[in-house]
């Protein structure tokens, strides 16, 4: 197999933005229902175990992958050779890099 | 000729019906192979199966001499496939600029200007696929194929839904193609523009096929005149 071709610039950005997007959806409802419920107190619904986090992550990229394929970008690029694994890597990283920063402030 | 892409022996139920029962299909460079049969006679669960989009119970694909028991459209895309779904091929988020813009980073060799002159889509670059017509869509789409210049084209139902003068235009441009080099597989049940368009003809029937060979020898085919062309079951 051929080296790994990621989506055009267009593609590739919105795809970011949506992952970045639905991971901060999913984080702001996390704090939301925790506290409305009283679930937690507010620092451990905001840093995570690594575990949650990894899940989080996990979830976000799961949901722009969802998404991209209902609004059919998934099988354009498809036809430009851009892999769903890829499209998984991108997914992944607006929210692996979200929980990476999160963790971080929080170990401070 | 020697067929650069095959779809060979797939089968697949769903649930307790088989859909598909030993369906092949295949591509000649140079060549229209057209894959005719009634709705729901399994030509888009035989595309389905053979590009990766559903897991099939048996079937092999053949593409450039290699052999996949476990084709990816992607995989195939890189080399030099291309797929056109019955719809929606363009993404709704984006331009139909943007999606030439796409073709033309991806294959730096893309030829856009030509296909959108060709098909005057210069007014629509700026416009979202859905505010298009289901013509000016499908026209956006055969550019975007042209653009992209395949070896393979697979096209599901290219002629479904849009009107006699835009068929006649995607017939004419799914025969340059072919005259091109490019090995064409269409699919549909518009009997008298893919006869036109055939190299040669697949039948496909109870997700069965069957190789007539020519048009002139598929309209003297007994049982696919019986059954297809004038639809006597009896």
């Amino acid at each position: 197999m051929g080296s790994l071709v990621f989506p055009p610039p267009p593609f590739r950005a919105v795809l970011l933005r949506r992952a970045a997007g639905l991971w901060l959806l999913l984080r702001a409802g996390v704090v939301v229902v925790g506290l409305l419920a009283g679930l937690a107190p507010l620092p451990d619904l905001i840093v995570f175990t690594a575990p949650a986090a990894g899940f989080m992550a996990l979830l976000a990229a799961w949901l722009t992958m969802f998404d991209a394929r209902r609004r059919g970008e998934a099988l354009f690029l498809a036809d430009l050779g851009v892999s769903p694994g890829v499209l998984v890597l991108v997914a992944l990283a607006p929210p692996v890099g979200g929980e990476a920063i999160v963790g971080l402030l929080g170990s401070l | 000729m020697t067929a650069i892409f095959a779809a060979e022996g797939f089968w697949k139920a769903f649930g307790r019906r088989d859909v598909l029962r030993n369906g092949s299909v295949w591509g000649e460079a140079g060549a229209v192979t057209v894959l005719l049969g009634r709705n729901g006679s399994g030509k888009s669960t035989l595309f389905r199966c053979a590009l990766g989009f559903v897991r099939p119970d048996a079937g092999v694909v053949l593409f450039d001499g290699k052999r996949s028991v476990r084709p990816r459209l992607a995989a195939l895309a890189a080399g030099g496939l291309f797929f056109l779904p019955d719809r929606d091929l363009l993404a709704d988020r984006f331009t139909v600029g943007q999606h030439f813009a796409a073709v033309a980073h991806r294959f730096p060799g893309a030829e856009v200007a030509g296909p959108v002159e060709r098909w005057e889509l210069g007014p629509l670059l700026d416009r979202r696929p859905g505010a298009l017509s289901g013509g000016e869509q499908r026209r956006a789409e055969i550019a975007v194929i042209e653009a992209r210049n395949p070896r393979v084209l697979i096209a599901d139902e290219p002629f479904r839904g849009i009107a006699p003068v835009d068929a006649d235009r995607v017939a004419d441009r799914l025969r340059a193609l072919a005259r091109s080099g490019c090995a064409v597989v269409v699919s549909g049940h518009e009997t008298r523009i893919l006869l036109d368009l055939a190299d040669q003809v697949v039948w496909m029937t109870s997700g069965a096929t069957h190789a007539l060979g020519s048009p002139a020898a598929a309209r003297v085919h007994h049982q696919f005149r019986r059954e297809y062309l004038f639809g006597d079951r009896g």
